[in-house]
Formats: structure tokens, sequence, C-alpha cells
């Protein structure tokens, strides 16, 4: 077995109010797949960036090449060959695909940057992986997977020893998906280290040679991919055994609640039709940029509708803002939450009460007490884990601010959930509960529309599910007759080569 | 619990630094100020005139706050301000018109003038809203034209002559005593405490702080951002205006180019008050103890009898600071 390229010894690593490592040990060697595993808030992220250079570990010690360090810069980090492709877009819209590979180490001379030079490397690194992107194009004109694919060339235009990947199939699609693993086998034979976090574990066994797990912080349990399943891993991540199956019992009643006939909108989707009925979970699958998205914020009132009607409770609506919609009974839980579904600066109880502040108005200002009994209520009755309800959203792990961006559509009574990806990058016992309380509101005759891109998800929680393809809605199968298979097969049935900004 | 237990904030000196910093901050200098200039600073009529002298300053400010919580910026303040103070006397005193040198502002009366400035305040700060939020152009160059244009209107209007003959009840509401403290102050004051409330206890004060947190979330939560937005210019605006007033009651006067640095020395207060320039961040509270700050420390600067050439300099340096301390505290 090689030596370790790099290895972190005891690290440990408070924030105010939160231990996020405790003496955490890890070793990566350089030709594996070594994958970081852990419910959110587990330290994973923390954990990288103390091996980066992004943040400075409080104890312990980082050794690389035999030389130990306390703390490592972001200038060490670049300079040792430690790369970090990040959940959020590292890059800079406005500049072109050469210049944002090579930023802070452009090709020049006398401090001048030689444009002809640095975009002819841009293109010889592309070539080596068999990418083609036009040098000169602005990065905000590429869509998520391929700024992706941008950041990881980024990081390979340095010379690079260890690459972490954070989360780096959250915005791709399957095919998006079986290329970067491509790239990732070929980056492994050429002796990298690769250290690899994410949520998906069958991804996880698929590309892993050997996984880390961590709990709340600490080391949990180390497995050889080749020898572990995924049940294992996941009683590894929450400490028991839990089964990763979902199944909900149906609550479809007879009552058509939403009513959606030859609905467009100019350049997203067009002609969708369906109905949903009280009570029931209309799953809504497809690819990314098949136009689910806009569809509900379309519904939501928060893009421009150019045809079709939408009917709620018979009576033709029309909202033109979420203002509106909200007052329908519609409630909306974005794709980004931390950048659309909360105000990460202020307490819980305010982002509870914010789509019915005026319910909270009484002749002397607002009513606090009431406003706070009703958050409290609702963070019981969602299972929140917070200090107080004055606590501020943005410190809370992502399955709790999430619960946050249910919860205040509990609270304001919505009786049409549209949920955009509500388990994406969450732990897995928050995502359970996530799924009972979605199990719990149709009970109680909410719907609910949901978009996921995991499919068991979809297959596990809705009643009927909807297939979108190239802004048309090209199936609604019933919940026996749906298969990862045939909503696959249907999710592909518009997309043809260069159709559906699809990448490489 | 999968969550790492979370101390309680008793426990963590940052956020209790994060709310009593600042006032701590302002005793601090108090005592230091009380002790270098031999008690001469803490005694009740320099204490009062500090007040006095924070008066503009501190409604300005006050004004800045909302538009600041929002996101944006407004350059105009000052402009608004002697533009309306302007028309208060210009428009309110039978002696000012026959000494102005054209007829572009008619005499209402003194009642009328007053209520005309404010209106025109509050239209002015309700005009740089719609044109930043409704056509998306940042505030700060809207304002700064603003601004250009309101310095222009106000040398057209008084033909560039001063104006000396307000009404006299500016002059009579500036030396009128309550406890020994001039009026103005108590309408600093005052006004201070119903912004404080109507950005705690209303429904457009909480929606402030999340739409300038995030606007697209706020949206979302169906928060009516764009109404809200121009809203805080125009109270702005108004409170630009209610300046103007104040400023005609202090000094009896005012011409085209009174407004001076106050502009520079409005921002300074508000940032080292705390409020953010990328908004979602800050209180009046904070804003006000700026201001307080700042007018103590020049205060302190003339009884110390140091010399009007090196004050700014040293106000430089202590805005520095403070800033600075201000945002270790935040982060």
């Amino acid at each position: 077995m090689p030596d370790a390229v790099a290895t972190l010894r005891n690290i440990c690593k408070t924030y105010p109010g939160v231990k996020a490592l405790d003496n955490v040990s890890l070793a990566v060697r350089p030709g594996e797949v070594l994958c970081l595993l852990g419910e959110n808030g587990a330290g994973k992220s923390t954990l990288m960036r103390c091996l980066t250079g992004a943040e400075m570990p409080d104890s312990g010690e980082i050794v690389i090449d035999g030389t130990a360090y306390t703390a490592l810069s972001a200038t060490d980090g670049h300079a040792l060959g430690i790369g970090m492709i990040y959940q959020e877009s590292s890059l800079v819209p406005a500049m072109s695909v050469a210049e944002n590979i090579f930023l802070g180490h452009e090709p020049s001379s006398g401090g001048m940057v030689n444009r002809r030079d640095l975009e002819a490397r841009a293109v010889e690194l592309m070539q080596r992986f068999d990418l083609r992107f036009p040098p000169d194009l602005p990065v905000r004109k590429l869509g998520p997977a391929q700024q992706q694919l941008v950041q990881i060339l980024k990081a390979l235009s340095r010379d690079l020893r260890i690459l972490v990947m954070d989360e780096p199939t959250a915005a791709l699609t399957q095919r998006e998906i079986e290329h970067l693993f491509e790239l990732v086998r070929t980056f492994r034979k050429d002796g990298i280290a690769i250290i690899y976090i994410s949520h998906r574990l069958e991804e996880i066994l698929e590309i892993g040679d050997r996984a880390v797990i961590l709990r709340d912080g600490a080391f949990a349990a180390e497995r050889k991919i080749s020898e572990t399943t995924e049940a294992q891993l996941i009683a590894d991540m929450v400490g028991r055994n839990l089964d990763g199956k979902v199944s909900k019992k149906s609550h479809t009643g007879d009552k058509v609640v939403l009513s959606v006939e030859g609905l467009s909108s100019k350049g997203l989707f067009s002609d969708v039709s369906f109905d949903l009925r009280e009570g029931e979970v209309l799953g809504l699958s497809g690819l990314v940029g098949a136009g689910r998205s806009d569809l509900l914020s379309c519904l939501f009132g928060a893009t421009r509708r150019s045809a079709g009607t939408v009917r709620m409770d018979g009576a033709e609506i029309h909202p033109k803002s979420p203002r509106e919609a909200i007052a329908h009974g519609m409630g909306l839980v974005p794709e980004e939450r931390r950048a659309d579904g909360l105000v990460l600066d202020r307490s819980v109880a305010e982002n509870m009460a914010y789509p019915q502040l005026d319910r909270f108005v009484g002749p002397s200002g607002l009513r606090w007490s009431k406003l706070k009994a009703m958050s409290s209520q609702i963070s019981e009755r969602m299972r929140l884990r917070t200090p107080s309800q004055d606590q501020r959203v943005g410190l809370l792990s992502g399955g709790n601010q999430q619960k946050i961006v249910i919860g205040k559509w509990i609270a304001a009574g919505a009786r049409v959930l549209l949920l955009d990806e509500p388990t994406r990058g969450i732990d897995v016992n928050a995502k359970r509960e996530i799924y009972g309380l979605i199990e719990e509101l149709t009970a109680t005759g909410v719907s609910v529309i949901l978009v996921s891109s995991e499919l068991p998800e979809v297959l596990g929680l809705s009643d009927r599910i909807a297939v979108m393809s190239a802004g048309q809605m090209v199936a609604i199968l019933d919940r026996d007759e749906a298969t990862q298979i045939n909503i696959m097969e249907h999710a592909f049935s518009r997309v043809s080569a260069g159709n559906g900004g699809i990448a490489a | 619990m999968t969550d790492a237990t979370v101390t309680p904030s008793i426990m963590n000196p940052r956020p209790m630094l994060r709310k009593f910093g600042l006032p701590a901050l302002l005793l601090g200098f108090v005592l230091l100020a009380t002790l270098l200039s031999g008690g001469k600073f803490i005694q009740p009529d320099n204490l009062s005139v500090i007040l006095f002298q924070s008066s503009i300053v501190g409604v300005l400010v006050i004004g800045i706050t909302f538009v600041m919580l929002t996101g944006g910026i407004d350059l105009s303040i000052v402009g608004i301000m002697v533009l309306s103070a302007i028309l208060m006397g210009a428009a309110g005193s039978e002696r000012q018109q026959m000494m102005l040198l054209n007829d572009i502002v008619p005499y209402v009366g003194p009642f009328w003038a007053l209520v005309m400035a404010l209106v025109v305040a509050a239209l002015l700060g309700f005009l740089n809203g719609v044109i930043s939020i409704r056509f998306g152009i940042p505030s700060f160059i809207v304002t700064l034209a603003m601004g250009l244009m309101l310095a222009g209107v106000a040398l057209m209007v008084t033909g560039g002559s001063p104006i000396y003959y307000p009404p006299d009840f500016y002059e009579v509401f500036g030396e009128t005593r309550i406890f020994g403290i001039v009026a103005p102050v108590y309408a600093f004051l005052g006004l201070a405490v119903l912004c404080w409330w109507v950005l705690k206890s209303t429904r457009f004060g909480v929606s402030i702080y999340a739409l300038g947190g995030n606007p697209h979330a706020s949206q979302l939560s169906g928060i009516p951002v764009v109404r809200y937005q121009i809203l805080a210019f125009t109270i702005c605006g108004l409170v630009a205006g209610i300046a103007g007033g104040l400023f005609l009651s202090r000094t009896g006067f005012v011409a085209p180019s009174s407004g001076g640095d106050l502009l520079l020395g409005t921002i300074a207060a508000v940032v080292v008050g705390g409020v953010s320039l990328s908004g979602g961040k800050g209180s009046i509270v904070g804003a006000v103890v700026g201001v307080l700050f700042l007018s103590s420390l020049s205060n302190l600067m003339n009884i110390l009898l140091i010399s009007p050439h090196i004050q700014d300099a040293i106000s430089g340096f202590f805005i520095l600071g403070a800033i600075t301390l201000s945002n270790r505290l935040e982060s």
C-alpha cells in the first residue's frame, strides 16, 4: 500500500456554540477514492476546509510529505497540490472559461496576462479530459453541470495531488454523473488522491475504494467499499440500524384541489396539464432543466405564464406574485433553501412568520409573544432542534433549516405544497422526518407536488408520478406502474443530442 | 440529537458583546472623556450641547437607516434636507419673499410651507425608490444624481443667495427649553423612539430586515418587497425634510451650500453604529449611538483645545477603529 499523501491527525475545531470537529484523524493515499460520509453537520466539510487551508484547526496537525503543519493557508494548500470543488460554485460568472480555470495563476510575464497562451493552455487541459468548451465563453452562460466541470478543470490546472469533491453530483443528471465518474477514474489512475463527499450512497458504492464515516464531528467508522452495504453505511452514519426504504400510505381523496390545463411559460415549458387531488402526492420527475422547477415557480406566481388555466377548487386563479398564490393557499419550498427559502440573519420565529405577518399585528404593533408561541408550536411539531426561537437561522444545520422552510407553510395553513428537492443535501435522519411529515400532512388533506431527483424518494412518496422532458409533461404514471427504469425512459424521451441542456 | 450541542449564549461572550458592545464602548468613552477633560465633558450643560449638535445628523441617520436596512443607500439625503429647508423659509416668510431674486417659490404661509416642504421631501424619496427599484438601477447612482440635481434646484430657486428670514417659529422652536434641553433634541429623540418602534413592531419593520437580508426569499414568502423598498426610500426622504426644519431652527438661516460635509458625517455615523452597507443588519439604537459617539468625540476635542486642523484626522482614525471593531464583533 502506498504511503499517505496527507495525514490529518487529531484535528479539533470549535465554532461558537458548536464543536464541529472532535479529534478526527484521516489519511489519504495516492490513487484512491476516499469517501467521506456523515449526516449534515457531522463535520465533513469543516474537515476538508482544514485540509485545503480554508479553515484553521484549533488543534491537531496536518502532515504532508513528512512535514507537519499546525495549520495551512489557502496558498499553502495550492502549493502542496490540494484542490477542492465546492458545493457552491467558486467561479466568477462574468469571466471566461479560460480565465476562471487559471484564476490566481494566470500565465503571465511582467504582470501582463498573455491571453493567447491562457486560452491555449485551457484548451490543452480540456483535451486531456475530453471536454470541449469555448475558452472565451463567459462562465455565466454555462449550465450548472458544465460549471461543475470548469471547477474541476480549475482544480486540475494546478499540479494536483489531492482533489476534494464536495457533493459534486448534486446538480448533475445521470448522464453527467457517468461522465464525472469516468473523470474520477482517470484521476485515480493518474495517482491523484480523491476525497469524495456525497449523500448519495449508491454513488459511493460505485466509485469509492474506502469510506470514512463521521458522526457529530467525530470519527465513527471506516469501511472498505467492496466489503460493505448501503444499509451498513447508513447504520454507521446514524449510529443505529435504519431501513433505507421509503414508503407511504396513500391519502388521496376524491376532490380535485388543483387543476392545470395547457399551462405554458415561454421558453421554459409548454402545454402542461394535470389534476391534483386532496391529500395526494404528485411526484414530478425529470432531468435537470426539464422544466420541473419552472413549473412550480409558475404555479406559485413567481414567473409569468404565457398560456393555460389554473383552477383551485374549481375556480380559476391567476396569481401574479407569490403573495397572491399564498393567499390562495399555496406554499413553495424552493430548491435553493439558503438562497431562496430563508433569511439567514434573522431568527427562527421571524422566518416562520414571514408569510403571515398580518396575523400577528395588533393595535399596538406586532405581538411578538403570539408570534413566538406559533413558532415554538410549529418547531415542536417539526421536531426542530434549535436552542431558542430567537436563534439565527443561519447557525442551524441544513435539515433544521429545511424544517423551517416547510414549517412556515404549515403555520400559514397552506393546502397545496410545492416541494422542490426538499431533501437535497440534508442528513438521513432529517430526511426521514420530512418523509414522515409529508405523510402526516397529506393525511390531513394537504396536497403536495414533489420535485425530486432521487428516484427512490419519488417512488416511495408519490401517489402518481408525472414525468417532464425538455419542457413537456410526457407521462403521468400510477404508483404501481412506475419504476426507476420507465421513469428514466420517459425523462429521456425528448432529449436528443444537443437538446435539453445536457453537458458533454 | 444529531446536532452538536449548542452552548447557551451566556457562556459565549460574542453575542453579548454584539448586543451591548457599542453602548459599552460609548460608556467607556464617556468615562475617558470625563477624565481627560477634568470633568468638563460630563457637565449637564455640555451634554445638552452634544445632544443639540447631534440632533440634525441624528435625524438624517434615522432616515438613512431605513434605506440601508433594505440594502440601498441614499446619497441625496442632505440635498433633500437643504431643499426642504429652503422651501420652508422661502415659501413661509413674507419678509424672505421680498428678498428673493426670483418668483419661483410663491408665499403660502409658514404652516403650508412646512407641509409643502415635507411633501416634496417625501416625494423626492419616493422618486429615488421608484427609479432605483422599478428600473433596477443601483440606489448609489440614482441618489448621487438626485443629490446633484437637488443642489442645482436649490441654487435655482434661491438665485444663489441664502434664506436669512425663515418664519419665526423655527427660531422659537429651536430656543424652547424643556428641563434645560432644547426642543430639537426632543424632536430627534422622539423620532428615534418612533422609528425604533416601527422597525421592531410593525409588519413593515420586520419585513425590512427580511428583504434586506434576502430579497428573493422574502419575495417567495409573500412579503411585498418592491412596495416596502420604495416605502423605505419615501420615509428616508420625509425624515430628511424633518431634518431641514431642525436645520432652520438651529441656524436660523439656510443656503444652497449649507449641506457641507453632513453627508459623509451621516454615513460615517450609521456605519460606526453597526448598520451594514449590504442590508438586513443594524438598528436605530446602534445608529443613534454612532451619532452620539462622533459628536462626543468632536466635542471632547474642542474642550481639549485640539487644533481644528488635526481634528478631522483624529475623527477619521476613530471612525476606522470603531468600524473595524464592530466588524470583528459581527464575524
